[in-house]
């Protein structure tokens, strides 16, 4: 691209592998959220064997950041975003991990047979996928609005995984049977809430890579102390 | 104390001009204005700088930082056709104020130059020269100035055996140090450096900034440099300046990581076309 510095084209092409990565993952987990509601293991299968590829594309964009970092010294919005696609990369990847774990699920539930999944957990892929691909969107986009937006949105899961697992208890208590379903239906909730921590976790990494501002944990400071 | 108490003890008739305050500034500008002849090199400059801390000026080339610098101890006034408006004041005192002795501004306001240029004498000598000019003869003290001085830029250990020859033979490295001696033995109170390490290798270059580190416990230093690492390694404060201009200054942490103002973002990041 005229205009601009090797760095700068360098950065450009660690964004476009990180988003080639984030487009696989936000595959991964439709087609794992597919998979839970029609119960179809050969398509959770494909997500868990795509993850390989998933993790191999982790290393090679930290390792370039790494790279980059040596060599360039990077300062202000070029290191705000090295530092922001180092995490953004490691929550992506975990994203795909929690996909191919729901598939274990998938699988596991497959063989015990059973009814159609509870409505609040196809709710709660639906939040999950929408919060994975607009994650995703605000950092390609560096857009702060949608990032915040995603933040604000995971009381939503959170709180659907907490009643759902009340609820989850109830049922297993008053009927034994229904216990390994129960267990399997818990974890896959507890999957997609960590989809939706990990999303956030992305929507602060860009709000700190636009306005250098940091929003995790609410912006409590606790002093550390001397190293 | 080295020089005499009573040379130190003002540098004008002037009463201060601001109360020198118990505040962390040792330095404040004001309103400052520089003319080379009928071309202004800086606008409007406000600033403080910190004592005992380490405050570097960056900015492309001819932006005005070395010539802030100068400001700071009287030096621009030496070059004909200068002119300058607003006030340095430096501990409440107006460095351009009437009475006020330039030789004595040098003397409290050290300089260390981009390219070391130690005197053609011993190493000794070199060190002992300032002393000497202020009045100080009886030889054990004058001994006392240059170790203490040689110790101070960290000097002393390369050097001690071979003291009575020629700084001309020592390493680009070791003749900034010797320099920075030099300075130290007038016990300044704010030490300027115009690039001090733009002609060192790597290896020199770092031992001038682990130095740096360890002056500031004494002294105030003021850092021009060009190299965007140096002022993050070294600095507390980093001032940016563009076309005579203060355009940004801050914790060095934050104009690194998160400056304020866009033209800092670029240059910083190498981005100024």
């Amino acid at each position: 691209m005229p205009g601009q510095s090797h760095f700068q084209r360098q950065m450009q092409q660690v964004k476009q592998d990180l988003l080639k990565m984030a487009s696989l993952v936000e595959r991964a987990v439709y087609e794992a959220t597919e998979a839970l509601a029609r119960l179809d293991t050969e398509m959770a299968d494909r997500v868990i064997t795509g993850d390989r590829r998933i993790d191999l594309m982790q290393n090679e964009i930290e390792e370039r950041c790494i790279t980059l970092l040596a060599t360039q010294q990077p300062v202000a919005v070029d290191l705000r975003f090295l530092s922001a696609v180092i995490k953004i990369t490691g929550h992506v990847e975990r994203i795909g991990d929690q996909a191919v774990n729901l598939c274990d699920r998938v699988k596991s539930m497959a063989k015990l047979g059973g009814g159609d999944l509870p409505p609040v957990l196809l709710l709660m892929c639906k939040i999950a996928r929408e919060m994975n691909k607009e994650s995703l969107d605000a950092f390609a986009h560096q857009n702060v609005t949608l990032a915040t937006a995603v933040w604000r949105r995971d009381d939503e899961l959170d709180e659907f995984n907490h009643d759902f697992l009340e609820e989850m208890i109830q049922a297993m208590s008053c009927e034994e049977r229904y216990l390994r379903r129960g267990v399997d239906l818990i974890l896959c909730s507890r999957h997609l809430e960590r989809i939706g921590d990990e999303c956030t976790n992305i929507a602060e990494e860009v709000v700190y890579l636009v306005e250098g501002r940091v929003i995790r944990h609410a912006g409590e400071e606790v002093a550390v102390g001397p190293l | 104390m080295v020089i005499a108490a009573d040379n130190r003890s003002s540098l004008a008739e002037q009463a201060p001009v601001s109360p020198a305050d118990d505040s962390q500034a040792i330095i404040q500008v004001r309103e400052l204005n520089f003319f080379y002849g009928d071309v202004q090199a800086l606008s409007d400059i406000n600033l403080d700088i910190s004592r005992n801390q380490v405050t570097a000026l960056i900015g492309p080339s001819g932006c005005g930082k070395s010539t802030f610098l100068r400001l700071l101890n009287r030096m621009n006034e030496l070059i004909p056709g200068t002119r300058v408006h607003g006030q340095v004041l430096f501990e409440g005192v107006d460095l351009y104020g009437p009475g006020v002795d330039p030789v004595e501004v040098r003397r409290r306001v050290g300089m260390v130059f981009q390219k070391p240029n130690p005197f053609p004498k011993t190493i000794y000598n070199n060190v002992a020269y300032g002393p000497r000019l202020y009045g100080l003869k009886e030889r054990r003290r004058l001994d006392e100035v240059v170790e203490r001085s040689l110790r101070a830029a960290a000097l002393w250990d390369e050097v001690k055996d071979i003291l009575h020859t020629s700084a001309l033979g020592l390493s680009g490295g070791q003749q900034q140090r010797l320099c920075i001696a030099r300075a130290v033995a007038m016990e300044p109170e704010v030490l300027l450096m115009d690039e001090p390490t733009s002609a060192l290798d790597p290896l020199a270059t770092s031992r001038i900034e682990e130095l740096v580190t360890e002056l500031k416990r004494r002294y105030t230093v003021v850092i021009v440099t060009h190299n965007m690492q140096q002022a993050a390694r070294v600095s507390d404060v980093t001032a940016f300046f563009y076309l005579g201009r203060l355009v940004e200054v801050g914790p060095t942490e934050t104009i690194f990581t998160k400056p304020r103002e866009k033209q800092t973002e670029h240059y910083i990041t190498g981005r100024f076309g």
